[in-house]
């Protein structure tokens, strides 16, 4: 298989590159999602940086209604990112506010509102940018197991992010791809929905939990770790033998392994 | 006076000092184009009529002459055992139907009391328009056409022209607006049985109106 | 509308835990919610262009509220040239004196009522039971919540809550005589009790799904016919109407009739189609002799002008955002503890009623937005309860210890350098809570979380700590591979 890194380097003589928006649930969660997908990205022939100056999207205190906290730390990502060309999440949440709400929270001020128009038109989830930026579908993996996939809110409706990584893990050699029955209900995540109406949340994860036990799936994989980290946190309390993954661990592990055959 | 005080308190949010003399300008009015601009010939609109009803149980009888309409009204009265009849006070449809009649015990809007009709088996009417779409009648009542005859008995026959079957419920609907000041206070749109899934989703046929809903569509008259 | 358990004013929070107990509740919302969703799907295909239809919808119920005024002043002057009269209400308790009003003049004595969560907003059953005077619920869902002496749970299925054998055992103590739990003997019977109700009645009360501004005329939608009867039998017509349900003309009312019935049953028209224009005709022998028409605003203006809010009013009540919410689908409708349930009625309570009594309702939603995407017409629901959450906020009506909660996330998110710091101090804080690599401890600040599932730790070392190594590893490898491709070790392919 050749690569993309391959293909361009010859082609143009230098490489894309790209800025890492890692999210502040990854950077301080799951730390080895950023990094399978700077080595992904890597492995594609993409050039990552990550600006350091970023922490947060904001999205914790804009749903909560808090909107002048939520612009505190938005300002950090149109800094961090003011020079990218592009800026590639592994969340369709994270991404999704940036895209959907960035413009209307800065609407006051002539020179944020430049910088979010501008952010929001070069940011991408990572399966976005992978499928519709680069082009690539098949980035020659290799995943010997039976896997569900989760699609979460945010990125399929605020972002569209719907098809693109089906895409990508119908092209992973080895796969068996089970489809998720009510699939595109919510988890229960919602933020701090989960901790205020714990509750109610609970039994929207318990449920979204039953239907994976229903496919028989040894993997659940998902692209936000938000709603991961919920699905997760409940198959863990009921003792379920699911291993939860992030899209670019899936892929990254799947690249090593195809590799190695 | 409340309806001003009312008015004006809508107004006022809207930004404006009272409500405005002429009226909004608008960009967009009723349906897409791509759903107005459909066309289908009578055959094609009466098929469409008839698969539509008989999909919701409803059922459709075609025929193409007075004396075939006779002989399937005739065959829908004696296969229900029916033997009260209520029917439009209206000139043209009893003089299609009444050579069928007069074996049966009929009463007539306007003619009978109203209150004859609660007791009635099957109740006869004319209808306005179908609507291809949707398999729907289109009734108009007031004067000899009562509400209460296509409403109170089990079942509902009506008797329509082929010709009077439009495409879509906009143009029935285009009708009432071209005669704004004319409508009848009472225009009913009836497609199929009545029905209710309220007990566990479970879909009941007659709850409240008619329980079956028979049109016999006349071609060619 | 108990907001009360045990005599306790209650949340959202509290009254969806005895629902979360019901299994036949939970069973019952998830079956009927699920055959809705599919038969929406299949009656929207089969339609084709659903987006384009929805942005017509959308259009046209934007286009009258933003012309409210002009619409509302026309549409009124309608009625009253066809016969009807008409009177303008402004909160809820006003409506229901109107009502009764109208009823002492008419002597009335018994009133049959066709479903309409406007006379559920107003409360009207209940004040004409006070005064002594019979009010029947004919619509079959709406009989059987009355006869169980509850609120409806569902804007289009009342009694989405109940089963056959409860419904079979409120017909027997309402007079029904060896009733079996087969739908058909159970509509039967309510079909014989409403027909000399109707037949007997004063008075009928209706709601209104469309006023036809251009004519005046009243529009229902029903799939009974009990509205037929309700709006034609008695002498007397009553329909109560939310101030906004107009549309400029019936070239409009093809859209809605498009819409409505699909996106909340999955029909492609309802069964019966009613425009009622005024009052009986000279010569007409039956259809009611009197019409008023009741105008109510309850908290409805105060969203015109509201660049946000505005949209709230183009609701067609439809339903469709109840059957796709994830949390309706768990609680219910009578957790919510207001007339309207679900997405639309956590925008709706709160909008209606200002105050303390429904501010909890926005925060029952996990934003997912299928609600948005669900809706005929468009309205951005979810964006809509964010925006509840920030008035509330504005209003200074959060708890401190979420206000403080957030003061430090401002203080933190804003500066990279003191988040890391944050993050130190929470790696050594975890410690405590954490077992087999999470936490499960069910005490503290995410005792929410944690008691339905592990919450994770706090990775030792965060990606902004990797970075650097990361970073030169990748360097060093490109270096490397930068040499002749035979010395290239595990090279791909």
């Amino acid at each position: 298989m050749e690569s993309y890194r391959d293909e361009h380097e010859h082609e143009e003589g230098h490489m894309m590159k790209v800025s890492l928006f890692v999210t502040c649930l990854v950077d301080n969660l799951y730390p080895q999602v950023g990094e399978a997908m700077v080595r992904l990205l890597d492995h594609l022939g993409v050039e990552v940086d990550f600006p350091q100056a970023q922490t947060c999207c904001g999205q914790p205190a804009f749903n909560s209604g808090y909107v002048d906290e939520a612009r505190a730390s938005a300002k950090t990502l149109l800094d961090a990112f003011e020079d990218a060309n592009y800026v590639i999440s592994p969340s369709g949440s994270c991404t999704g506010m940036v895209h959907h709400y960035y413009e209307e929270m800065f609407a006051d001020d002539p020179k944020r509102v430049r910088q979010a128009v501008d952010l929001a038109d070069k940011s991408y989830e990572f399966s976005q940018f992978l499928v519709n930026v680069l082009g690539v579908t098949d980035i020659g993996a290799f995943f010997p197991y039976s896997v569900t996939y989760h699609p979460s809110c945010h990125g399929s409706r605020l972002l569209g992010v719907k098809d693109e990584p089906l895409q990508l893990l119908r092209n992973v050699r080895g796969l068996e791809l089970i489809d998720l029955p009510y699939d595109t209900d919510c988890c229960g995540f919602g933020g701090t929905f989960a901790v205020k109406m714990g509750d109610i949340s609970t039994a929207m994860v318990t449920e979204k939990v039953s239907h994976v036990r229903e496919t028989g799936a040894r993997v659940l994989v998902g692209v936000d770790m938000g709603c991961l980290m919920n699905i997760g946190g409940r198959i863990s309390r009921e003792g379920e033998q699911v291993r939860v993954m992030h899209l670019a661990e899936l892929l990254y592990e799947g690249v090593q392994a195809g590799v190695s055959d | 006076m409340k309806r001003t005080e009312f008015l004006t308190r809508v107004s006022a949010r809207l930004g404006r000092n009272g409500v405005p003399g002429d009226s909004p300008a608008r960009d967009v009015v009723g349906v897409p184009e791509f759903w107005s601009q459909r066309e289908l010939s009578e055959r094609e609109r009466v098929d469409r009529f008839r698969d539509n009803l008989v999909n919701l149980g409803g059922e459709v009888h075609l025929v193409s002459s007075v004396d075939e309409l006779r002989d399937a009204l005739s065959e829908v009265l004696g296969s229900l055992r029916i033997m009260r009849v209520g029917i439009w006070n209206d000139r043209e449809l009893q003089e299609l139907v009444n050579p069928v009649l007069e074996s049966y015990e009929v009463s007539t809007w306007g003619i009978e009391p109203a209150s004859a009709f609660v007791d009635m088996d099957l109740g006869i009417t004319g209808a306005q328009f179908g609507v291809a779409d949707t398999g729907t009648l289109v009734l108009s009542c007031g004067g000899g056409r009562g509400r209460s005859v296509h409403l109170l008995p089990p079942v509902h026959l009506a008797v329509l022209r082929a010709s009077q079957i439009k495409t879509r419920l906009g143009e029935a609907l285009q009708e009432l607006s071209s005669h704004l000041t004319e409508i009848d206070s009472y225009v009913h749109f009836v497609t199929g049985p009545s029905r209710s899934s309220d007990i566990e989703n479970d879909q009941s046929i007659g709850v409240h109106g008619p329980a079956a809903e028979i049109v016999i569509v006349v071609e060619n008259l | 509308m108990t907001t009360e358990i045990d005599g306790k004013q209650t949340g959202v929070l509290d009254r969806s835990r005895l629902a979360l107990q019901d299994d036949f509740l939970r069973a019952a919302v998830r079956f009927t919610a699920d055959r809705l969703r599919g038969k929406k799907r299949i009656a929207t295909e089969s339609l084709g262009n659903w987006e384009t239809w929805r942005e017509r919808g959308m259009q046209i119920r934007s286009h009258t509220v933003a012309n409210l005024d002009y619409y509302l002043a026309q549409f009124t002057e309608n009625v009253e040239a066809a016969g009807g009269h008409v009177h303008f209400a402004d909160d809820a308790a006003e409506a229901a004196q109107t009502v009764m009003n109208i009823l002492m003049e008419k002597q009335a004595r018994s009133v049959v009522k066709s479903k309409s969560m406007v006379s559920e907003e107003i409360g009207i059953n209940h004040l004409l039971e006070e005064h002594g005077i019979e009010v029947v619920e004919t619509d079959l869902g709406e009989y059987i919540v009355q006869l169980a002496r509850e609120t409806p749970s569902h804007i289009i299925i009342p009694a989405i809550h109940k089963n056959r054998r409860q419904i079979k055992d409120l017909f027997t103590e309402a007079g029904g005589e060896n009733l079996t739990t087969d739908t058909k003997t159970l509509t039967a019977f309510a079909r014989n009790t409403m027909r000399n109700k109707f037949l007997r009645a004063d008075v009928g009360i209706t709601g209104c799904n469309f006023g036809i501004a251009e004519s005046g005329s009243v529009v229902l939608f029903t799939n009974e016919g009990n509205a037929d009867m309700v709006t034609n039998l008695p002498k007397t017509h009553i329909v109560l109407m939310g101030m906004e349900r107009l549309l400029p003309a019936f070239a409009d009312l093809e859209v809605m009739a498009n819409l409505l019935p699909r996106a909340a049953t999955g029909q492609s028209i309802t069964t019966y189609m009613s425009v009622i224009t005024g009052n009986r005709r000279r010569g007409d022998i039956d259809g009611a002799q009197e019409m008023h028409l009741i105008v109510l605003d309850n908290g409805r203006s105060r969203q015109i002008g509201d660049a946000k809010m505005q949209s709230v009013l183009n609701c067609i009540r439809c339903g469709a955002c109840l059957n796709v919410c994830p949390v309706y689908r768990q609680i219910g409708g009578h957790a919510y503890g207001s007339v309207y349930p679900g997405p639309i009625g956590a925008v709706l309570s709160p909008v209606l009623n200002e105050g303390e009594k429904y501010a909890d309702l926005p925060y029952a939603s996990s934003l997912c937005g299928a609600c948005s995407e669900a809706c005929p017409v468009k309205i951005p629901l979810h964006d809509l309860l964010v925006h509840l959450r920030q008035r509330h906020v504005e209003h200074g009506h959060t708890k401190t210890m979420e206000r403080l909660a957030f003061r430090g996330f401002k203080v933190a998110f804003s500066r990279p350098n003191r988040l890391n710091l944050a993050i130190k101090m929470a790696r050594l804080g975890q410690k405590a809570l954490v077992r087999n690599g999470h936490i499960e401890s069910t005490l503290g600040p995410l005792k929410g979380w944690t008691a339905g599932r592990d919450a994770p730790t706090v990775a030792k070392q965060s990606f902004h700590d990797r970075w650097r190594t990361l970073q030169s590893e990748l360097q060093t490898q490109h270096n490397h591979a930068l040499e002749p491709k035979a010395e290239r070790g595990g090279d791909v392919e």
